[in-house]
C-alpha cells in the first residue's frame, strides 16, 4: 500500500474509533428504540457480554510489558482523566504490588475471583440473565457469580458478615439504565493486574445503560476514602457475543492450578 | 475474613436443611396455581430450596466398606438450635412456610432398598478408593473432591435462584456459587472430549415438566455416593423429570444411568419449594479462596 493509501487508511480508522469512542462517551437519556425490553418494559440486558481491552491488565494507558506467563497487551486506560487519586501512602503499596504482580495478582497469578468491577473486564465472556427482581451473572473466569436484587429490600442483615470477593449488589433503575450499588467487597481482590487495590471500605456503583441492541455503555465508580482522595470512574463498552451457540463453559482456574501443583507431591 | 465463608454459607444452607426435620402439618398450603410466560412455559423464577436426588444408599450389613467407616445412612442435621449468623447466636428452629405437606419424595426411589447395584468394576473401584482415600491419601487422585474446591456437580442442592429466558433456564445456587443452565434452544452437547464436574446440560419441555439430558460429566464425584468417593465413570449419563406441580412445587426424578458402575440406572426423587420471601441466601459462598486444605495437607 502507499504512504497516502496508509494515510488514508489510518485517517479512516481514527474517525470510525472517534465517532465509536463519541458514541460510547454520550449519556442517552432513554435506550435507542430498537434495544430489547422485559415484560415489564426494562431494558433486558440478558445476553453474553464481553469487554474488549486491556483494562484487566492496568486500568490505566500502559504500555506492552512481559510480567507474567501472559505478558501484558499495551493499551489505552479506562479511567475518565487517566490518573486514580491515590494518597500518598496508599501509593506505596500499590508500586509494591505492582512489583510482585506476577505471583500476587489474585486474578491472573492465583485464580481468585476477581471482584468487582474487574470482572466486568476480565478479558473474558459473561452472561446476564435477568428477571424482574433479579438479575444474575454468571462469569467465565473462575466461575464467579452475582445476584443483584432489584427488589429495594435492606442489606441490613449483612452488617457483622464478612465480605465478599463478587460483593453484595443491589440494582436500581434510573430510566432505562441499570444502577448496581456494590458494597462488601473482600479487600483482597485487586482492580488490575498492576496491583491497583482497594481496602474494605470500597464502594462501587456501576451503570449499564445500552448504546444500542449489541453493545453496553459500562460506568463504575469508585469510592474508597481509605485509599483514595476523592471518587473516580471507569467508562467502557461492552460488546454482545452474538454468536448463538456461545456458551459460558465451567472453568475452574484454581482447580486446574492446584492439581498441577500437587499431581505428585505426597499428603503428609 | 473468607475464612470463614465456607462455615456461614454451610451454615445459611443448615439452616433451610434443618426445616426438613420439622414435623409436617402446620404449614400446609392450597395448591397455587402455575404462572406462566408470554411462551406457555411455566414461570419458575424466583428463589427456591432443592431437596433430594443424591444417593444415599444403605450398605448391606456385610459390606466390605464398613471397614473403613463408611457412612451407611444419611447422617441429615438434628431438630436441636442451630447457630446462625456471624456472631454464632443460636437460633430457634427456622420454619419453611412453603415445605410441602405431605413431603415428595427425597432420595433414592430405585432400588427401594437403597443398595446400590454396583458391577464387578464399580464395586472394585470403590473399594480402592475406601482403602486409599485416608489418613493420609494415598496421592492426590484419592484426597476427596470437596476438600480440593472442586465445582459441584448437577446433583447439589440447597438454596438456589432459578432464572429464566427464552432458550435457557438457569439455576445459580448459593453454595460454592455453583451454576447450571438447561439450553431449550436446541443446541447439542459439546465434543466428549470436552468435561465439566458440572456436566452440560440441555433441557426440553413438555408440557409442564422439563426433561433435562446431562452429559459431559467428569466422572470423579463430589461428596460421592455414601459420602465415600467418586464411582462413576465417564459413561455416566444424567436424566432428569422437573415437573412444576403447582407455583410453590417443583418435584423430580433424576436417573443416574452409568453401566461401568451400575448393572441397571438408579433414580432418585426430590423437590423444589420455595424460600420464605422475606429471607435472602447468602451473596457468596466461596471455596478456594477461604481454604488452606491444600496447604495443610500437602505442606506446601
Amino acid at each position: 500500500m502507499t504512504s497516502r493509501g496508509t494515510r488514508a487508511l489510518l485517517t479512516g480508522i481514527a474517525v470510525v474509533v472517534s465517532a465509536v469512542v463519541s458514541l460510547a462517551q454520550a449519556t442517552p437519556p432513554a435506550a435507542p428504540a430498537q434495544v430489547p425490553r422485559t415484560a415489564d418494559g426494562k431494558p433486558d440486558f440478558s445476553g453474553i457480554w464481553q469487554a474488549l481491552n486491556t483494562a484487566a491488565w492496568d486500568l490505566q494507558d500502559h504500555a506492552g510489558a512481559y510480567a507474567s506467563f501472559i505478558g501484558v497487551p499495551p493499551g489505552r486506560g479506562v479511567v475518565d482523566g487517566n490518573e486514580i487519586p491515590y494518597k500518598p501512602e496508599a501509593l506505596e503499596q500499590k508500586k509494591q504490588n505492582f512489583a510482585a504482580r506476577a505471583t500476587e495478582d489474585p486474578a491472573f497469578a492465583r485464580c481468585l475471583l476477581p471482584g468487582v468491577p474487574r470482572a466486568t473486564y476480565m478479558p473474558y465472556p459473561f452472561e446476564i440473565i435477568q428477571n424482574p427482581a433479579m438479575v444474575g451473572i454468571r462469569y467465565a473466569f473462575a466461575r464467579a457469580v452475582r445476584t443483584i436484587d432489584l427488589s429495594g429490600r435492606s442489606r441490613d442483615w449483612l452488617k457483622g458478615w464478612p465480605d465478599f470477593w463478587m460483593g453484595d449488589s443491589r440494582g436500581r433503575w434510573e430510566g432505562d439504565t441499570l444502577v448496581v450499588d456494590v458494597q462488601k467487597l473482600d479487600e483482597r481482590s485487586w482492580f488490575d493486574h498492576a496491583g491497583n487495590y482497594h481496602s474494605e471500605e470500597l464502594h462501587v456503583v456501576e451503570r449499564y445503560s445500552f448504546i444500542d441492541r449489541d453493545h453496553i455503555r459500562y460506568e463504575a465508580t469508585i469510592e474508597d476514602p481509605r485509599v483514595f482522595t476523592r471518587p473516580w470512574k471507569i467508562t467502557m463498552p461492552l460488546y454482545r457475543i452474538i454468536d448463538p451457540q456461545a456458551e459460558i463453559f465451567e472453568w475452574d482456574c484454581r482447580f486446574d492450578q492446584d492439581s498441577e501443583k500437587y499431581k505428585d507431591a505426597i499428603p503428609k | 475474613m473468607t475464612t470463614h465463608l465456607r462455615v456461614f454459607g454451610a451454615v445459611a444452607v443448615a439452616v433451610a436443611a434443618a426445616s426438613l426435620s420439622l414435623p409436617a402439618g402446620a404449614w400446609g398450603q392450597a395448591p397455587a396455581a402455575i404462572t406462566r410466560l408470554p411462551d406457555g412455559t411455566p414461570d419458575i423464577r424466583g428463589t427456591w430450596v432443592r431437596v433430594g436426588g443424591g444417593l444415599n444408599e444403605a450398605n448391606p450389613p456385610d459390606s466390605e466398606l464398613k471397614a473403613f467407616g463408611v457412612l451407611s445412612e444419611p447422617q441429615g442435621f438434628g431438630q436441636g438450635p442451630v447457630a446462625a449468623g456471624p456472631g454464632g447466636e443460636v437460633a430457634g428452629p427456622r420454619v419453611a412456610k412453603y415445605m410441602p405437606n405431605p413431603r415428595p419424595p427425597a432420595g433414592i426411589v430405585d432400588p427401594q432398598d437403597r443398595v446400590l447395584p454396583y458391577t464387578a468394576e464399580g464395586r472394585t473401584r470403590r473399594l480402592d478408593y475406601a482403602k486409599n482415600m485416608c489418613c493420609p491419601a494415598k496421592s492426590l487422585a484419592y484426597l476427596e473432591l470437596s476438600v480440593r474446591c472442586a465445582p459441584p456437580q448437577p446433583w447439589t442442592g440447597g438454596g438456589v435462584h432459578i432464572m429464566q429466558r427464552p432458550g435457557q433456564v438457569a439455576l445459580l445456587f448459593e453454595a460454592n456459587h455453583h451454576t447450571r443452565v438447561f439450553y431449550t434452544d436446541g443446541r447439542r452437547h459439546p465434543s466428549p472430549n470436552v468435561r465439566f464436574f458440572g456436566g452440560h446440560s440441555t433441557g426440553t419441555w413438555k408440557g409442564d415438566t422439563l426433561l433435562v439430558d446431562t452429559t459431559n460429566l467428569d466422572g470423579r464425584a463430589y461428596f460421592g455416593v455414601g459420602n465415600t468417593f467418586p464411582p462413576f465413570s465417564q459413561e455416566l449419563h444424567l436424566t432428569e423429570e422437573f415437573r412444576v406441580v403447582s407455583a410453590r412445587l417443583i418435584t423430580f426424578v433424576l436417573t443416574y444411568d452409568d453401566p461401568k458402575t451400575f448393572t441397571r440406572p438408579v433414580k432418585s426423587a426430590g423437590f423444589f419449594y420455595p424460600q420464605n420471601e422475606e429471607e435472602e441466601l447468602a451473596p457468596e459462598f466461596t471455596c478456594h479462596e477461604g481454604s488452606y486444605s491444600m496447604q495443610n495437607i500437602f505442606g506446601f
